[in-house]
């Protein structure tokens, strides 16, 4: 699932935890957050990994206090707007 | 990956362009002693160089190091190096910049990538995880930097792949060519760009698809989320360096006319005022991995003026300083074209300041002629005029030919008493604005790299906002304001701190901007220390970091003194910056006094075991470091000191 998060700078620093919570080290490889670099226009899209999707797939952090994109994000109040519309179609779906 | 070796990807890759050898060596054997990056860079330079070498020579290496914590959230760990021998201070050449390819080396499974001798047709470099090629380059020779790195991701049907290359400048050997990570970081000073073009490698891609692990995870997370409480509040983020403005007018830090006065005149102070024009053409923010500030680079579209349309990233306070007021120019969003200009030709921004600079003030004074310009009026201000010398410089046509050797050799080629005017340290163009801040002064002439700020200069001195109380215990000195930029007082001890200091963040890969460089509040070697520590399952102390970091500098200097003639005289700061006091100004009258400064550059060298006279470090200083050898090899060109 894909959004615009015109505040993004493109760290890329979510990826890196992401991958953490999922395999307990450090790669673009292992994350299901993409930062992905949108055409001349500011900011970045953010893509959520579903099943079905190559790579592994986002499971909203589960084990974590905080979603660690979100804790290690420094542009964070979008980002938690994103996760919060993710998570609550995700719910839908398992639904 | 080495099963037992943590934070590190384990291997050095060596890539032959002269005869197509690849491979590839444990990391290992140079941890303890060389931590990463550019301490590694500097031992294999001076272990494999042979005192012939000459830094176009095939056999000069070209060094690219991704800091030892890359790869991890660490914070500020973005940074990847290039060392090699430099053609602008004919001596040790580095230069660090923010960068995805060295993410993406450490993934592939490489801490360094040693690039030797010279391709015969002009090449790329591919890195994929273990697959290395070197590809035909000749459809991207002669293209700017942005046109190449387009060009090559459209070719791979790839937008995101990420690369370092060269532009028209290095192609052209122009000394102070840069290398440019994608299309706005530069690999800054030192002319590693020539080196790359003069080995006919055009780009290097890399990307990498394993993982980076660390020995104790938890420790080492949570001291990423306690240490970024460090920036809560922090506007550093905002303008990025050009937040330093205001207190660079008040300490008279501000460059304009070459040099010739050291503040913006009052009447346009509000006028050029970077962070306005900043603020006016901000798009959204560009950051890098673990970035504790949030990113100090903005993307700008210029949407009104001379250069409307241009769409860029990045603009630092040192295009604005080194080219902008420099040359005197009005125009505010002309640092903004001439930045982006330069990143497209591969260009130095400090070299096209400084020579143009210099010609400029030498056309002012009736030094240079149009009759030396090909016609050219050399006017302070004119904008035009800048950008099309900054164009000549890259492809050295006309009078850029002679501007293309930095300023230094430009007046050894003009003559005529020029050389007065060219503002450099060890023949390298200088940014720093010298008079009135004695510790930058200090770090910045004393430079093994030939000026710049980025391996010893009290960078603080020249922030605002810090706290005098705060810099003691960070500093652990015991003078009334550590950060008195006009006293002489523990500034030898505070630039050694910030050796050490700039050279552990180097070799890891840290920004200099996250950490108490520019910020006494931000994380500093302690903090570091446990990330590294934390990273590698090994304790390793602020001590230690001390001892590694002036290994590093001793072989810096023992390298410079191989291959140049450097000596005490060499680490004085500029003849106007002795001869001359500041002109206007809040500092008006202030002038260095060149009894302290001797004094403090005696204290300096006996801090660092160095011999006073000469400034060469001593057999007993190099032995306690573990360099018997470089001990004996100085010894025999009798530059061992006394």
């Amino acid at each position: 699932m894909k959004f615009d998060m015109p505040n993004c700078g493109g760290c890329k620093t979510c990826e890196l935890a992401c991958s953490f919570h999922h395999q307990g080290d450090f790669s673009f490889a292992a994350s299901s957050i993409k930062i992905i670099k949108k055409n001349g226009e500011a900011g970045y899209i953010v893509e959520l990994l579903e099943e079905g999707d190559a790579g592994i797939s986002c499971d909203c952090c589960v084990g974590e206090e905080i979603p660690l994109c979100l804790e290690h994000c420094a542009h964070s109040d979008f980002l938690r707007e994103i996760l919060e519309e993710f998570f609550s179609k995700r719910r839908q779906i398992a639904e | 990956m080495s099963e037992h070796l943590y934070a590190y990807a384990g291997k050095i890759l060596r890539v032959n362009l002269s005869n197509g050898e690849i491979s590839t060596e444990p990391t290992t054997k140079y941890i303890d002693d060389w931590l990463g990056s550019t301490g590694i860079a500097i031992k294999i330079l001076y272990d494999e160089l042979q005192p012939w070498v000459t830094p176009y020579d095939p056999m000069n290496k070209l060094i690219f190091g991704a800091g030892a914590l890359l790869g991890t959230p660490a914070i500020g760990a973005n940074k990847m190096s290039v060392s090699t021998l430099g053609p602008v201070t004919g001596g040790w050449a580095s230069g660090l910049s923010d960068s995805y390819v060295g993410l993406h080396l450490k993934y592939a499974g490489y801490d360094l990538l040693v690039i030797e001798g010279k391709a015969s047709t002009p090449v790329y470099l591919w890195i994929e995880d273990e697959r290395i090629e070197i590809r035909d380059a000749s459809r991207l020779w002669g293209k700017t930097t942005w046109d190449a790195l387009d060009l090559i991701r459209e070719e791979l049907n790839d937008p995101d792949l990420h690369a370092v290359s060269i532009g028209p400048a290095g192609e052209n050997l122009v000394r102070g060519a840069c290398i440019i990570q994608d299309k706005n970081r530069a690999f800054g000073r030192c002319g590693t760009g020539a080196v790359m073009g003069s080995k006919n490698l055009k780009m290097i891609i890399a990307k990498g698809s394993h993982a980076i692990k660390v020995a104790q995870p938890e420790r080492f997370m949570q001291a990423v989320k306690e240490y970024r409480k460090l920036y809560e509040g922090s506007n550093l983020g905002k303008y990025g360096t050009l937040h330093c403005y205001g207190r660079k007018q008040e300490i008279s830090g501000n460059n304009w006319k070459n040099f010739q006065e050291s503040s913006i005149p009052e009447e346009l102070f509000e006028k050029i005022d970077p962070r306005i024009t900043v603020k006016k053409y901000e798009i959204g923010p560009e950051s890098f991995p673990g970035c504790g500030v949030g990113g100090c680079g903005r993307r700008l579209h210029i949407t009104e003026g001379p250069y409307k349309g241009l769409k860029t990233t990045s603009n630092q306070w040192e295009t604005f300083s080194t080219i902008q007021t420099r040359l005197a120019i009005e125009e505010p969003t002309f640092m903004v074209k001439a930045n982006a200009l330069c990143n497209q030709l591969g260009l130095d921004v400090n070299l096209v300041g400084g020579a143009i600079g210099w010609a400029m003030e030498c056309y002012q004074r009736g030094i240079i002629t149009e009759k030396d310009t090909g016609g050219m009026k050399l006017e302070w201000g004119d904008a035009a005029v800048a950008l099309e010398l900054a164009e000549k410089i890259a492809y050295r046509k006309g009078f850029g030919n002679i501007l293309a050797e930095g300023c230094a050799k430009a007046a050894q080629i003009i003559g005529r008493d020029s050389d007065y005017y060219a503002m450099h340290i060890k023949g390298q163009d200088l940014y720093e604005v010298l008079r009135g801040s004695v510790g930058w002064c200090l770090g910045t002439a004393t430079s093994t790299r030939g000026g710049g700020h980025t391996t010893g200069a009290l960078i603080t001195e020249t922030f605002p906002n810090n706290d005098k109380e705060k810099a003691r215990k960070v500093f652990n000195i015991d003078v009334d304001d550590p950060l008195d930029a006009l006293s002489y007082e523990g500034k030898a001890q505070l630039v050694k701190y910030m050796e050490v200091s700039h050279r552990i963040n180097n070799s890891l890969g840290i920004c200099h901007y996250n950490t108490i460089s520019v910020d006494i509040n931000f994380i500093n070697l302690p903090h570091i220390a446990e990330f590294y520590s934390a990273a590698i399952g090994r304790e390793v102390s602020v001590d230690d970091f001390e001892e590694i970091a002036m290994r590093q500098l001793n072989l810096e200097k023992a390298f410079n003194l191989r291959f140049t003639d450097f000596a005490r005289a060499d680490d004085l700061p500029t003849p106007r910056d002795l001869a001359e006091p500041i002109p206007s100004g809040k500092l008006r009258g202030w002038r260095i006094d060149r009894a302290e400064y001797d004094r403090l550059l005696d204290e300096y060298y006996e801090l660092h075991g160095w011999d006073k006279e000469t400034s060469y470090p001593t057999r007993a200083t190099l032995e306690k470091l573990g360099l018997k050898q470089v001990a004996d090899d100085l010894e025999k060109i009798n530059k061992l000191g006394k």
